[in-house]
């Protein structure tokens, strides 16, 4: 009964989208409505996955955490089985989605008349995908579902998006699938090696060389840096997000970026330990020119949609900053940071959206002066900027402070900088944000059509009392969240810990977890033996985790 | 100790009024104008009211020595490996005087909006935003951990940017609003930083566990040792500590926003730009005083920005002509005065500046207030003049506002700002001394000059301005703005007495009931038997401490009346018109004298926003639009478009071998049947 809930949540939608395809064009309101119910259905289904998720306080490994698991062959001549199961890392994951998933019908509603058929479709069989991705153990069925969020995300942008949409559309699909092809390569490889695709397996057997590490992870970590997407893989983001209809960009960012930030937690990383302490350098650097790029270009842009693009790649580079500092702050904070970054950008987007179709323009010069005449909406854009920008008190704020915090107490001088650096990113989000804010919501109304602009409706008020009623909550009570992702994070790091010793003849062992390095010399946080605790040991006994979840 | 009420009504009663006027307002049900003042008039009524009794608790548990401080924890906020902030309040006798001065001055200034914002279609949005400033600036100061502390401080910027930008369909407003958070925010990265750097010692947040943490002498010895540029861990804490003070206290060289925040409604200025909020930074310094202590440099570097702040904010305040400009660069500079006091590691007199100047600084902003009001917003002090006749209660309240703060002997500013000047002499920085007196003797002048250009002499305002007005003249304000002016005036008359030195036969109540917060910190460091001594006036300065007071005090007093005297020499009676033109040519005058430039130079603020305009923003933004993003268009992008083309080429290529001409193909393949055996021929293969 329990592996059925996973299975249901992740075809639900596919079931809904071939009703669908049986339902005639012209019915649009039956479409909308029927879609509206499964993406419903599935986000109270998921419900219980998120109740019904109590793993034990402390976990022996990875896999302890794992629940609800399914198990079935699908392809025994290759060793490919159907596997679903969800753990402290996903699950956080999984619920955005489906939580996402009929705002976005909603907020299309009488914004999408054309083809709504197709856009039902192609809704329901993105959730699909994404859940599928979320929640696949097995590499070869990870990629499937991998592959195919694509494609329907391919639609979405070229038929429903902008005037550049056809490009858009060909440059989100061919960049992340060059991608993807390599990391199928890696897939392969690793099957044929190790004779399974079996995750869990892999993480508890499987052993590479040292080379074998770096191109492995090469070919993981490019598909997932571009999805995330790093600088300087990034210059898809701002044409697709652009181009896409108010629901692929709340998606795009909401979700789809994830699954890059996600498939560097769950097999970048853990398979691949050695390569990461490689790559852990270049990759910070990344992150933070990133995170400071991504705001300083966000900064100058005229249209909203790409500003909001752009602070994508800036907050994106937090989330990645806090997975590499391999520390319990820094990864729960990232982990909150990606559902953070879902809400108050989807937020965003959605807000736009709604401009958008008022005004038909996402320019900020043609705004100006408009919070005077759609009161509600100032309410929940202020929120969403306020969100967006890390304010205490809002979900934002916990994130980005447990990531810089992460950041900061890894033992290592360069990884103290990067954490001040990017609080540089901080300041400049407020730039962005509230100079955005300004140039739109206040000074005086100078056109005489935004005189005309009418106020949020009823349909959008509840979409964005949804989302921010979530961002408040988050912000407030970030421990009835995290706590659910406690166990699954210790695991991650005593796994981590673990491994970096198993590695095949040939490499020198060197630490991973950044903790267990010895302290630089150069920088004076001594270590005394009383009055000073570690941040976290992964060595460490979690009393605080068996404490939460009592 | 357990609180008898619960603590968190304090801040609660705010929040409840920010919900109730502001969801109220979301969902389009309106209440009537008085309703809403009253309903956000009451919450900080009843904070005071939770707050008195607290700290009548409090009071009678110290005097039963049975406990210094109340605490109170609601709920465990983040918790993430070691990461562990606890959503807690603590009340002792410095948060307690906070508390008090954030409630009491609070309430007033809430009363007193219903009467300057009675016109304001968009009243129930102002009390909203004041009563979050009210919650968000109680969690700062109740607050028993840096990260609670840290959310009150950005929410308290919040609440300031909504404030200052509250007219924002003025373009300059809203932009004003923007600069207060920016500027704030580049402060508080300092704070986050310094929040880091204690955390990574000492793996806690609260006040409580760092103080127990202090005691840890080996461990200090290590963190005391330099690591950067000579300076030891722990100074470089405080001084992130000390960048994030700077922004919200408005010290070089974050101060800019202040003078434009000016822009919010003037009941805002007094509450959060003179009263309360900007004095934050001045708490925090004497809440971490236990870490100032061990990081004297830092301390110093406080002592000093607090005097050079002073001393430039009073000269550019020398020749501001609007009314609220003056009061702004005076708020500035006196909270430099208070920087001044903790810097040098008198706490207690820092704190104890802070509380008169928050009487009689939120009394002259209320003042100014009445006046604009009675002036119909007139701001320029030049079109003043004689308004005492038409609104006595403000004038008479805004002089004994004026006298408090130029030090005008028994009135409150005497007593708290000759204890820190005293201070600083005493604990060995005589040139933070002649700093400060000499900001003091500016400050008499320009707050004389800026009362007699207001109330005294003849009205300069033209007919036609005159016109304007509801009968044809300025006119007074109604009681309920009045009212709290009275109350003020009273404090800033008597609020000094609790702080009066031994010397002058008092006992200072003050300092001694602030002295359990900070004796541990004041028995380490090196003035301590200035601090400690049982009636804080040191015997060994000079081998006669008491002849020594005595003389600072004279010097104090004799600088302030050279200033009056100047004020009155140049701006009463007819002089004051000839003064006033003369201004007027300094600043037109293209060539002039020396004084002239000496007035075009503090009149335009030594051009400090030009300067960090030229120096930072444009290249920032230059930086950012023909640099960075074209680069992202051109370099980044066209990688990737590059990629793209190659692929294409490459196609069409093999597109183009692919002609669909069998001669060819049969041509290329025997071509290539050749060259293959010719190739293993040459390779040594026979066949």
């Amino acid at each position: 009964m329990k592996g059925l809930l996973l299975t249901t949540i992740t075809f639900l939608p596919l079931l809904g989208a071939l009703i669908v395809l049986w339902m005639r064009e012209e019915q649009k309101q039956a479409l909308r409505v029927l879609t509206l119910l499964f993406l419903s259905a599935n986000f109270v289904l998921s419900l219980f996955l998120w109740f019904g998720y109590i793993p034990p306080a402390k976990l022996p490994s990875v896999q302890s955490g794992m629940l609800f698991l399914v198990q079935v062959d699908w392809i025994a001549s290759l060793g490919v089985q159907y596997y679903l199961g969800v753990d402290g890392l996903s699950l956080l994951l999984v619920m955005l989605t489906t939580f996402l998933g009929p705002l976005t019908l909603l907020s299309s509603w009488s914004s999408i008349q054309e083809r709504v058929k197709g856009f039902c479709f192609a809704l329901l069989v993105l959730q699909t995908g994404m859940l599928g991705a979320f929640l696949a153990l097995d590499l070869f069925l990870f990629y499937v579902f991998w592959e195919l969020m694509l494609i329907p995300m391919y639609f979405l942008i070229g038929i429903w998006g902008g005037k550049r949409r056809i490009y858009a559309a060909v440059k989100l699909l061919l960049y992340t699938m060059f991608g993807s092809l390599l990391m199928l390569v890696a897939i392969l490889y690793i099957g044929i090696q190790h004779g399974t695709y079996d995750l869990l397996k892999l993480y508890e057997t499987a052993t590479f060389t040292q080379t074998e590490q770096f191109w492995l992870f090469l070919c993981f970590g490019l598909a997932f840096l571009i999805k995330v997407p790093l600088f300087p893989f990034h210059t898809w983001l701002p044409d697709a997000h652009v181009e896409a209809p108010t629901a692929g960009s709340v998606i795009l960012a909401g979700v789809l970026l994830k699954m890059g930030t996600y498939g560097l937690l769950r097999f970048a990383m853990p398979l691949f330990p050695q390569a990461l302490m490689q790559f852990t350098q270049p990759l910070m650097v990344l992150s933070v020119i990133g995170i400071l790029y991504g705001a300083l270009v966000a900064m100058v842009q005229p249209d909203i949609k790409k500003l909001v693009a752009y602070s994508s790649v800036s907050h994106l580079g937090f989330v990645m900053l806090g997975l590499l500092s391999l520390n319990t702050p820094g990864l729960q904070g990232s982990l909150l940071q990606m559902v953070n970054h879902g809400l108050s950008t989807g937020a965003l987007f959605l807000l736009v959206g709604m401009l958008y179709e008022r005004r038909h323009t996402r320019m900020i010069a043609d705004y100006g002066g408009i919070a005077s005449v759609v009161p509600i909406f100032t309410i929940f854009f202020m929120i969403a900027t306020l969100s967006s920008i890390g304010l205490p008190g809002l979900n934002g704020f916990v994130g980005e402070f447990l990531i810089l915090i992460g950041t900061f107490s890894v033992n290592k001088i360069y990884a103290k900088t990067y954490a001040i650096v990017a609080g540089v990113g901080i300041i400049l989000g407020a730039v962005y944000m509230l100079w955005m804010f300004r140039r739109v919501m206040f000074g005086p109304i100078e056109r005489p059509e935004n005189q005309e602009i009418a106020d949020l409706n009823k349909r959008e008020i509840g979409v964005m009392l949804a989302v921010t009623v979530l961002m408040i909550w988050i912000g407030v009570a970030p421990r009835t969240v995290m706590q659910k992702t406690d166990a699954s994070v210790q695991a991650f790091l005593q796994h981590m810990q673990r491994v970096q010793h198993r590695v095949v003849a040939g490499a020198t062992p060197r630490s991973v977890v950044a903790e267990a390095t010895p302290r630089s010399k150069r920088i004076a946080t001594p270590v005394p033996a009383v009055g000073v605790r570690r941040v976290l040991d992964a060595s460490m006994p979690s009393q605080k985790t068996a404490k939460a979840d009592r | 100790m357990k609180p008898t009420i619960p603590l968190f009504l304090i801040p609660l009663f705010p929040l409840l009024g920010f919900l109730i006027n502001g969801l109220s307002l979301a969902a389009g049900r309106r209440f009537s104008r008085v309703t809403v003042g009253a309903i956000a008039s009451l919450m900080p009524l009843l904070s005071f009211a939770v707050s008195l009794s607290l700290v009548w608790q409090l009071y009678l548990a110290k005097t039963a020595k049975i406990g210094f401080a109340l605490h109170e924890v609601v709920y465990t906020w983040i918790e993430s490996g070691d990461v562990q902030v606890r959503f807690a309040f603590y009340l002792d006798s410095l948060s307690a005087v906070m508390v008090l001065v954030v409630t009491g001055v609070g309430s007033l200034i809430h009363i007193y909006s219903n009467g300057y914002m009675e016109e304001d279609e968009d009243v129930a949005r102002y009390f909203a935003y004041l009563n979050l400033f009210m919650f968000a600036m109680l969690l700062l100061v109740l607050g028993d951990n840096l990260l609670v502390l840290f959310v009150g401080w950005e929410g308290v910027g919040l609440a300031s940017y909504l404030l200052i930008g509250f007219w924002f369909t003025d373009t300059e407003k809203a932009k004003a609003g923007m600069k207060a958070f920016v500027v704030n925010r580049i402060g508080d990265l300092g704070f986050l930083v310094g929040i880091f750097l204690v955390f990574a010692a000492f793996s806690t947040f609260d006040y409580v566990g760092l103080q127990e943490s202090f005691r840890n002498a080996g461990l200090i010895e290590q963190l005391k040792r330099p690591v950067l540029w000579r300076l030891s861990y722990l100074e470089w804490a405080g001084i992130c500590f000390f960048i994030g003070a700077m922004g919200k206290s408005a010290q070089i060289p974050l101060y800019v926003w202040l003078p434009d925040a000016m822009a919010g409604p003037t009941p805002v200025s007094a509450l959060i730009h003179a009263a309360t909020m900007v004095t934050a930074g001045v708490y925090m310094v004497a809440r971490l005083n236990f870490l100032y202590i061990q990081a004297p440099t830092a301390l110093t570097m406080i002592a000093w920005v607090g005097a050079l702040t002073a001393f430039f904010a009073a000269t550019i305040g020398l020749f501001q002509n609007d009314i609220k400009k003056v009061l702004a660069y005076s708020t500035v500079s006196q909270l430099g005065f208070m920087f001044m006091g903790v810097g040098v590691g008198a706490f207690s007199a820092g704190v104890f500046h802070l509380m008169t100047h928050a009487f009689f600084k939120a009394l002259l902003f209320l003042g100014v207030g009445a006046v604009i009001y009675g002036m119909h917003h007139e701001q320029d002090i030049r079109k003043m003049g004689g308004l005492f006749k038409y609104m006595p209660v403000t004038g008479a309240t805004f002089l004994i506002g004026t006298l408090a703060i130029i030090g005008f002997p028994g009135l409150a500013g005497f007593f708290s700002k000759d204890e820190i000047l005293w201070m600083a002499l005493a604990t060995q920085h005589p040139a933070i001394w002649v700093m400060g007196t000499l900001a003091a003797v500016l400050t008499a002048f320009y707050m004389m000059r800026l009362t007699w250009l207001t109330f005294f002499g003849s009205l300069r305002a033209t007919e036609d301005e005159l016109h304007h007005m509801p009968h044809g003249k300025p006119h007074k304000a109604p009681w309920v703005m009045e009212m709290p002016l009275v109350i003020l005036a009273a404090l800033s008359v008597a609020g000094g007495w609790i702080g009066i030195p031994h010397v002058l036969g008092g006992h200072n109540h003050f300092h001694h009931w602030l002295e359990p917060v900070f004796r541990e910190a004041w028995s380490l460091s090196p003035n301590s038997q200035v601090f400690l001594n049982p009636s804080y006036h040191p015997h060994t300065l000079l081998g006669h401490g008491t002849a020594a007071e005595w003389a600072g005090m004279g010097f104090a007093l004799g600088g302030m009346l050279f200033g009056v005297a100047v004020a009155l020499f140049f701006y009463s009676g007819r002089r004051a018109e000839d003064t006033l033109s003369r201004e007027e040519e300094a600043q037109t005058e293209a060539s002039g004298g020396f004084f002239s430039s000496i007035y075009r130079l503090l009149s335009n603020k030594y051009y400090v926003d030009e300067i960090y305009n030229a120096v930072v923003i444009r290249p920032l933004v230059n930086l950012s639009r023909s640099g960075l993003w074209p680069f992202d268009q051109l370099v980044v992008d066209g990688m990737v478009r590059l990629f793209g083309a190659i692929t294409r080429l490459f196609a069409q290529i093999l597109g183009w071998l692919q002609s669909g001409n069998v001669k060819v193909y049969l041509y290329s393949m025997a071509m290539g049947l050749v060259g293959l055996l010719l190739w293993l021929r040459l390779a040594g293969l026979s066949f």
